[in-house]
């Protein structure tokens, strides 16, 4: 059975984070990945490491689904979170969510991203050409 | 609170930059009860280099309070700012 929200060292495959939401009454699915991205502000990032506190960080991304349950109770949900080392345009996150119309499908995704940013305990390394550091703590 | 299989230690684990400030992952500390404000305390006396600016707590997983009791046998996770996503 696959996990509905699943930190992981594998690469991931968004294709089966939709086929786990995909259902007869949904007529929306919208996914978002997220991807590791080359330049921030003029700086190059050359890679990226993620790492969690696993346990709680799946028991987190069930609580938000839970929290979406409430505010879209039609929405299912589905978070894959990937840790470990990352190259440029590597997936490091897929939220999918499935409902049966498309505008709460796009609401309740973006709510999802904005509450694994706020709460969910995952750290981003950013090793760019001048150094690297935890995202959060670099000098802007 | 029930005292967990006899145990008189506490996990703390440490994650990004805490890991570094600290050099460790995890660490058992010997443990007869307190808060978890307590624990902090112990564990910037072990590890004075650790800035706890933005850095949250977690007791067995839930994020908790300062004023939380921290009981032998509990895990205490120390969150630095998250950056997922």
């Amino acid at each position: 059975m696959d996990k509905r929200y699943e930190v992981t060292d594998s690469p991931l495959d968004p294709g089966r984070y939709i086929a786990m939401v995909t259902r007869p009454e949904a007529g929306a699915v919208a996914t978002f990945t997220g991807h590791v991205r080359e330049w921030t502000k003029g700086r190059r990032t050359l890679s990226l490491a993620y790492e969690a506190y696993v346990p709680m960080a799946e028991r987190m991304l069930e609580t938000i689904a839970e929290e979406v349950k409430v505010k879209w109770p039609e929405a299912e949900v589905a978070v894959g979170h990937r840790i470990g080392p990352l190259a440029i345009s590597d997936i490091a996150v897929v939220v999918a969510v499935s409902t049966p119309h498309r505008h709460s499908s796009y609401e309740a995704n973006s709510f999802i991203m904005e509450r694994i940013k706020e709460d969910v305990p995952i750290w981003k390394k950013e090793i760019q050409e001048d150094g690297e550091w935890w995202k959060g703590e670099e000098a802007q | 609170m029930v005292e967990r299989g006899g145990s008189t230690m506490i996990q703390v684990l440490y994650f990004a930059s805490m890991k570094e400030a600290s050099g460790l992952a995890s660490e058992r500390i010997k443990w007869q009860g307190g808060t978890l404000g307590e624990v902090m305390e112990k564990v910037t006396d072990l590890h004075p280099s650790i800035s706890w600016d933005g850095v949250r707590a977690a007791l067995n997983e839930e994020f908790c309070s300062g004023a939380q009791e921290v009981e032998p046998g509990d895990t205490v996770a120390f969150i630095p700012p998250v950056s997922g996503g």
